[in-house]
Order: structure tokens, then sequence, then C-alpha cells
């Protein structure tokens, strides 16, 4: 009976982060990143597994450390952790993905305001034993990911005309191949995303009818 | 009073632990990224100054083809790197719109005209400001003339330049940067043959 409700318990907060409180779409959460760097998909892959990286770092160390974490000085706890694992992520992609490191540069460090995983940590791992903030971490992290790497799907296939830098516009197309300037820049970003969270929002609305 | 030592406590044993976490992988990281570095900036001579080289073969190449001197502008050690027909390229760096933007200029000195320019570093916007790196757009630099400028704006095609929509502001910096660091290497590439 136990391991049943523990495994309901597990199962809960998964679709709750890769749906029901879908970081970005219901909460607004991580917004700055989603826009900036979904306009190719190798940099939309690179920023989804750096932030869930630090997501399921933070996780683990704050879940662990949830009862002798001072509860006054929680934020600055959660700030320097979260720094830390951000240098890391910087360093090794610097020392490893050089390409990627220089085409995404700034926003790697970037990572430490993203709101994700500040709300993450405050509202969850606080809380929550290590194994379901694992799982929290993990679903919030691929959230994060599928969301942008399917807006960087579209803003790369109409701003560039390519999809992972390989050339998709086929041949005999008629028009200029990728002239949709707009979409590589913000104002493409805002029009989709919001699409994307009338969408989700919608579905949201008829489940729960 | 207990509560304040606790805290302190935990804050300096948490604050230690991560530092060393954080030193740890920086003296790990730290030679790859250094060659890193060194590759990346090779790699920018090579292509500044039209040489062929493939992902291997890239030192080999420099070691074999590129002459180094050392010179000295404004109180600062710089290097000046000569391919064997003699053209001469240098590192450049100046301010972009979000942070430096550093790469090789190969110039024809004697007509004050770009050989090729190529970019190794650079933090602007990805996706828009940073297509400055691309080939796409650096190639139209080659054989522009500082007549005594590159602009955006020149009534002449020697010296007219493009800017990439969506990037204005990246690409004014950039031609900013190049005048100005030409107009400092000017007189010693002239003098030096």
């Amino acid at each position: 009976m136990a391991e049943s409700r523990k495994s309901k318990k597990a199962f809960e907060t998964f679709i709750n982060g890769v749906w029901k409180d879908h970081p970005v779409f219901s909460m607004l959460l991580g917004i700055c990143s989603a826009l900036a760097l979904s306009n190719k998909v190798e940099n939309a892959i690179a920023m989804g597994a750096g932030v869930t990286f630090v997501l399921l770092a933070t996780a683990i160390l704050i879940s662990g450390l949830r009862k002798i974490i001072p509860n006054r000085i929680r934020m600055i706890v959660f700030m320097i952790t979260i720094a830390s694992f951000v240098i890391i992520v910087d360093r090794f992609l610097k020392a490893y993905f050089p390409d990627i490191a220089a085409s995404i540069g700034a926003y790697v460090g970037l990572i430490i305001t993203n709101c994700i995983i500040m709300g993450r940590a405050e509202a969850f791992y606080v809380q929550n034993n290590t194994g379901l903030s694992i799982i929290d971490a993990l679903a919030n992290g691929f959230a994060y990911t599928y969301t942008l790497v399917s807006i960087a799907a579209i803003r790369e296939i109409l701003g560039f005309g390519t999809l992972l830098g390989m050339n998709v516009i086929p041949p005999w197309w008629p028009f200029e191949k990728a002239p949709w300037v707009v979409m590589t820049m913000a104002p493409g970003a805002f029009f989709l995303l919001s699409l994307f969270i009338w969408i989700s929002r919608s579905i949201s609305k008829m489940e729960s009818e | 009073m207990k509560d304040i030592i606790k805290m302190l406590l935990f804050v300096i044993i948490m604050g230690t632990i991560l530092s060393t976490a954080i030193v740890g992988v920086d003296s790990w990281t730290s030679p790859l990224i250094a060659k890193n570095n060194e590759i990346k900036i090779k790699t920018s001579v090579l292509k500044a100054l039209g040489l062929e080289y493939t992902k291997d073969t890239i030192e080999l190449v420099f070691s074999n083809k590129i002459t180094t001197k050392d010179a000295v502008i404004n109180d600062n050690q710089v290097k000046l790197y000569y391919s064997p027909d003699n053209t001469v390229a240098f590192q450049y760096q100046g301010a972009g719109l979000w942070g430096d933007i550093i790469g090789i200029l190969a110039v024809n000195a004697q007509e004050d005209s770009i050989s090729r320019v190529s970019i190794f570093q650079q933090e602007e916007t990805p996706g828009l400001g940073s297509r400055i790196g691309d080939d796409a757009y650096l190639n139209q630099y080659i054989g522009k003339v500082f007549d005594p400028e590159i602009s955006s704006k020149a009534s002449s095609e020697k010296s007219k330049v493009d800017v990439i929509t969506g990037a204005t502001l990246s690409s004014e910096a950039f031609i900013k940067i190049l005048n100005e660091e030409y107009s400092k290497y000017k007189n010693l590439l002239k003098g030096v043959k």
C-alpha cells in the first residue's frame, strides 16, 4: 500500500513538472532565456542540458541538506549552490564543447538567474526528500528543454531555413529560402511562445472540464 | 546567539566545500581551456591569412607557414603574424554590443586594404549579433579599403560594408573596432616590410 502511494506521488510529481505545472507555460518562469536561446536547436539543446544539470545538482544538495539549512538564510544558500554549479557547467562546456560555449556564451552564466531553479528550490526541494526532488528536477528540466527545442525547431526552420544546421528547405521551394528574419529575432520568439502558452492552456482547460 | 553561530558555521562550511569543488573543476579544466584558446587563435590566424588547414593539421600548418614577430604599440606587446606571401595579420579587440569582440585582421598595409578578417571570440546575442562571425558576413570585408575608414555609409563601394538586418548595433560596433585597431597598427605595418 505504502509502496503504491509512493510511486503514485512520484508519478504525480513528474506529470506536474512536465505538464500541469509546466515551468514555462503555466508558471511563466525562465522566459528570458526561453526567448533568447530558442532560435537555433543546437543552442536550445545545450541550454536545456545545462539547466537540467544545475536543477538536478541543486535538487540533490538542497533536499539532502534541507533539515540543516538555517531557515533565515536559505535563499542565500540556494544562490551560492546554484552559482557554483553554473560555474562548473560553464568551465565544462568551455573545456569540452568550445564551439557550443562560444555560441551560447553569456547565457550560461545567466542560468544563475533562471527563476526555474530558484523557484523549484524554494517551492519543492527544501520541503521534499531527495528522491522526489530528483524526479521534480528531471521533470522540470525536461519540460524546459522540450519547450526550448520545439520553439527553436520552428524558429530555425522559418528564420534560417535549417534544422540543427542542416539545410531543410527543399530545392523546388519557389520562394526566397528562409527569409523570415523576424523569426530569428526576439519578437518571433514572443509570438511563438505566446502561441504555445495559449495552446497548452486551452488543452489544460479542456482536460479539467 | 546560538542560532547566529550555527548560521555562520553553516555558511562557512558550505562555502568552503563549494569553493573547493570549483577550484577542483577549475584546475582540471584550465589546461584544456588554455589549449582550446591557443587552437582558436591559431585557427583564426590561418583563416585570416587564407591558408588551407584541416582540424588535425592546424598546429603543423601554423608552425610551418607562419612567422611570428613581436612588436610594441603604445607600450603594449603585440604579435604580428606573417604568411609566406608576406601578408600580415594581427589580433584586434574591442567592445561589441555586449562584450568584447576579439579576432584576427589580415591586411595589405601598402594598399590599406583588408585581406581577410576572422572572429574567434564574441558575446553578441546568439543567432542575431553573433552572425557577424559567420563567413557569409565576413567575406564581404575582403578587399575593402580603409579610406581613411571602412563604413556602412561610405559613398564609395571600395570602403562600403553592409550591416546585418536585426544586428545593426553589433555590425556597427565591429566596423568601429576594425577602424580603430587598424589606425593603431597602420604606421607600424607600413614601416615594416
